[in-house]
């Protein structure tokens, strides 16, 4: 061991003064850093392993509904849902039972299912779309104003165009042509124009929209000319030239007054 | 210093020990990772997507583009703004997923992979399993099973993330059986068109109004650009129709081909084939030999002048084992095609002659002479019309061949004029009337490249000949402008009657429709309209394609109330008519048993499952954020800037 000349000899000293003073804080900050550190690693080592064995139970469900086994998917549902509820398999797998329920008609099943999704998810994104499908079931258990109450759930902006269609289609069950006719075209307004549900709406708001209005406009033929007209109309009906003409102004049909 | 550290060592290990933990926890990378780099695309949730993998993806939609569409693939459909933007879309969307599926930890479990594994054909020998085939065809794959299980897994992982929204998906019966009547529903009806031909007659169209049209817009009757040419052409096949053959000059190459013409002699044999033992020089025993040759003459003697028996004797007896069982048969052979001793025998025997024996490097041999086929030779007057045309081709191909640079090089010199070049070549040199583009096309068997040449200003203020061009088919063009029309706006008189025709056709489709209108008002009122010349009732959905009823017709014919009797609609038709409809009744859709319903359930639902996709997405990019970095070589820069996506 060589010998420290003055100057070392004195920074020596004052290092050791300072851990007199400081070098329980030191070691206390130190170990608390440690703690932290194996802390956060345990619980991600936790959660991986949670995951695994909730990706078994998910894969059991998968593999239940291919091969028609609804006594396997129910039991590995609620075990993924009772022991698992934190990890992302849960829900997708709730969403999974859901669908193989209402394909066997278990309307119950599956709307308990989805349910859960909506009470437990942690991811929102999965609630907006259990939500869509919850309606659909209450629709089938003629619940409309539960399946209402559903659509007027939280959900993203994205999602509006889906919700506002599903309104529609609750509302034409019930009869309430116009309440429809306005979802429809709400929905129109917010759906994907690349998408093909755009068109589905479309169709049903044709299907509906216009036969309001023609209702109150067209007046009905008498039944007694009627048969006279058809009896004169021997001549099949071809379309014109197939020159293509000019279109003629935007007529309005008789019907549209 | 060095005194405070050996002092307190152990502490200072621990120090040290404590500093490292973090690294062999989290690895280095997420350190570095998060450090931006000038050439990635976009980022996801702070991780980027490099310049390279969005290439990659690029390339891998290019390859599937390629094997969908064939040879009508163009590659230059990438370079399109909005297809890359797609690309990188769907890689973004990919990544939206992977991020969020790491994040919640989801794996696949072992089982479910070794399951996946074993179920992939390739990895199969006759339907199972085999380890073997799985190295090898990874191995072929360039991978390794922990580099290929590491990848399956991960795929894995991200089917649930997947399954939620296809596999799990459904429509319920309620919604569907809406549809299902929206679709299926039918009206019964008569349609009666008013054709615009039927108002022809009652329209005038005076040429004051004829004037106002064309001076509103006299470009939409503008002449294409037209030229008058001159041409040459020389080609291989008009030289070969030029070409006068001598019966002399055909009979002398028949001559000279007659090998070719004529099949040789070839002879039918059977033999039967007796081994002789060989000493170590390969020459046959002398006993052996001699034994051999015996027993042939007996067998020649035992089969006399019977076929049938020499080929029993040929199946038991013969060491040939490929004629043996044919019998001895060795089929129609030419001369020179056996080694010589057996040849020599066979071209010198009669028909029906067992010879024997004869001794080749096989052995001894009895041979049976079954059928001569003699030497035939087709006739001139047969093969006249190939060699016609063989000789003909070939000299106008040697004389194209001659022709063709002294016509490349020549029109090009003589700049101005094809006269000498014609008479050299015998050519014929063409004059055209005026000619548009497509026509200037049409002379050179629809090749492209000659009517851009022609049309060439440079080319139509010259008037010179332009550079010879090759029409692919042994053909050669040079054209030379001799007159040129600008494109020009035709003059009043020219296009007057096409104008008026226009006009009266307008006014005809309106008068139709004018007085569908009031027609359909009329009936509608109950009057009865003879004019109206209604077809036969037939059935129609929101679907039925029938002439003279379109969409917006479609609509209001479905619209119409026809609870208490008959309705009628009108509307004008695509072709300028107008279409009166007398709707009938209604007809209901029949009511959809559970598996119709399924069906329409599952179209709807897989339907509605892109917008669901989309939708799901978007609202991922809420907690998950994506950035496009401007200014990358994606698509261009406003396009890059107006699609960022976070709210």
């Amino acid at each position: 061991m060589a010998a420290y000349d003055l100057d070392e000899q004195e920074k020596i000293g004052d290092l050791k003064a300072w851990w007199a003073r400081n070098g329980n804080i030191v070691t206390a900050i130190v170990v608390v850093l440690a703690l932290a550190v194996a802390g956060t690693q345990g619980y991600k080592w936790w959660s991986k392993k949670q995951a695994a064995e909730a990706s078994t139970l998910y894969f059991a469900i998968s593999d239940g509904i291919g091969k028609n086994e609804s006594a396997k998917v129910k039991d590995a549902t609620a075990q993924l849902l009772e022991k698992f509820p934190s990890t992302g398999f849960a829900p997708r797998g709730a969403m999974l039972a859901a669908k193989a329920a209402f394909d066997s008609g278990d309307l119950d099943g599956a709307r308990k299912n989805l349910e859960w999704v909506i009470a437990n998810s942690a991811e929102d994104e999965l609630k907006y779309i259990a939500r869509l499908r919850l309606a659909s079931v209450l629709m089938d258990q003629k619940a409309y104003d539960a399946a209402l109450a559903t659509l007027d759930g939280k959900h993203h902006d994205a999602f509006a165009g889906l919700f506002l269609d599903a309104r529609g289609d609750v509302f034409k069950l019930q009869g309430k042509m116009a309440d429809a006719k306005t979802a429809y075209e709400e929905a129109l307004k917010k759906l994907d124009s690349k998408g093909a549900q755009k068109q589905l709406t479309q169709l049903k708001l044709d299907s509906l929209g216009l036969a309001a209005v023609a209702a109150v406009a067209t007046p009905a033929a008498s039944p007694a000319t009627a048969p006279a007209a058809a009896a004169t109309s021997a001549a099949s009906a071809t379309p014109a030239a197939t020159n293509p003409a000019p279109a003629a102004p935007g007529t309005t049909p008789a019907t549209k007054k | 210093m060095y005194d405070f550290v050996y002092k307190n060592k152990r502490m200072v290990q621990i120090i040290l020990a404590l500093m490292i933990l973090p690294f062999a926890f989290v690895g280095v990378d997420s350190y570095v990772r998060n450090i931006g780099n000038e050439l990635d695309v976009a980022t996801v949730g702070g991780k980027p997507i490099s310049q390279a993998e969005f290439e990659n993806a690029l390339r891998s939609q290019q390859d599937q583009m390629r094997n969908i569409m064939g040879r009508n693939f163009d590659p230059a459909m990438f370079d399109n703004p909005e297809v890359r933007q797609q690309v990188l879309d769907s890689v973004i969307n990919q990544r939206l997923l992977s991020e969020r599926a790491s994040k919640l930890a989801l794996t696949a479990p072992d089982a479910e992979l070794k399951r996946v594994i074993l179920e992939i054909p390739a990895f199969q020998d006759n339907g199972r399993f085999s380890e073997d085939r799985y190295k090898e065809a990874l191995k072929g794959a360039g991978q390794s099973p922990l580099m290929f299980e590491q990848r399956l897994r991960t795929d894995l992982a991200m089917q649930p993330m997947q399954d939620v929204i296809s596999k799990a998906g459904f429509i319920g019966n309620a919604q569907a059986g809406a549809f299902q009547r929206i679709t299926e529903e039918a009206r019964e009806v008569q349609v009666a068109t008013l054709s615009p031909e039927a108002y022809l007659s009652k329209v005038t169209v005076a040429e004051a109004t004829v004037r106002e049209e064309y001076d509103k817009n006299p470009d939409a009757y503008r002449a294409p650009e037209q030229v008058k040419i001159e041409y040459l052409k020389l080609s291989q096949a008009e030289i070969a129709r030029s070409i006068t053959l001598t019966p002399a000059e055909l009979k002398a190459e028949y001559d000279k081909r007659a090998k070719e013409f004529s099949a040789p002699e070839e002879r039918r044999a059977s033999h039967i084939l007796l081994e002789v033992a060989k000493d170590e020089k390969g020459v046959a025993k002398p006993d052996a030999l001699a034994a051999a040759k015996a027993k042939a003459e007996a067998l020649i003697k035992q089969a006399g002048n019977d076929a049938s028996k020499f080929a029993d004797l040929a199946k038991t007896e013969s060491k040939d084992p490929g004629s043996a069982v044919q019998g001895g048969d060795l089929g129609f052979n030419a001369r020179g095609v056996m080694v010589k001793p057996f040849d020599d025998a066979m071209f010198s025997m009669k028909a029906g002659e067992v010879r024997g024996p004869i001794e080749t490097d096989f052995g001894v041999h009895i041979i049976r002479l079954s059928e001569i086929k003699p030497e035939r030779v087709r006739p001139f007057d047969e093969v006249k019309a190939q060699i016609e045309s063989d000789v003909r081709n070939a000299r106008a191909s040697k004389s194209f061949t001659e022709s063709a640079e002294k016509f490349q090089n020549r029109v090009y010199e003589e700049g101005d004029s094809f006269t000498k070049i014609a008479e050299e070549l015998k050519l014929k040199v063409v004059k055209s009337d005026w000619l548009t583009r497509t026509q200037a096309q049409a002379i050179a068997s629809g090749n492209q490249k000659f009517a851009q040449t022609v049309f060439l200003p440079a080319n139509i203020s010259a008037k010179r000949n332009t550079e010879s061009i090759d029409l692919g088919d042994n053909s050669l063009i040079s054209a030379r402008v001799l007159e040129h029309k600008p494109s020009a706006v035709r003059p009043f008189d020219e296009v007057k009657a096409q104008i008026t025709t226009m006009l009266q056709r307008r006014a005809a489709s309106e008068l139709a429709a004018k007085e569908g209108v009031e027609k359909v008002k009329a009936v509608s009122n109950g009057a009865n309209d003879a004019s109206l010349a209604f077809g036969a009732a037939s059935k129609i959905t929101r679907q039925s394609n029938v002439g003279g009823v379109n969409a917006s017709l479609l609509k209001q014919l479905f619209a119409a109330d026809v609870s208490k009797g008959v309705a009628y609609v009108g509307a004008p038709t695509d072709a300028g008519g107008y279409s009166v409809v007398r709707v009938l009744r209604a007809i209901e859709p029949e009511a959809a048993n559970a598996e119709k319903l399924k069906s329409v359930a599952q179209r709807i639902s897989g339907q509605a499952g892109s917008d669901v996709t989309n939708a799901y997405l978007t609202s991922l990019k809420d907690s998950i954020k994506v950035e496009l970095k401007k200014g990358a070589s994606v698509v261009k820069k406003d396009d890059a800037a107006s699609g960022a996506a976070p709210k």
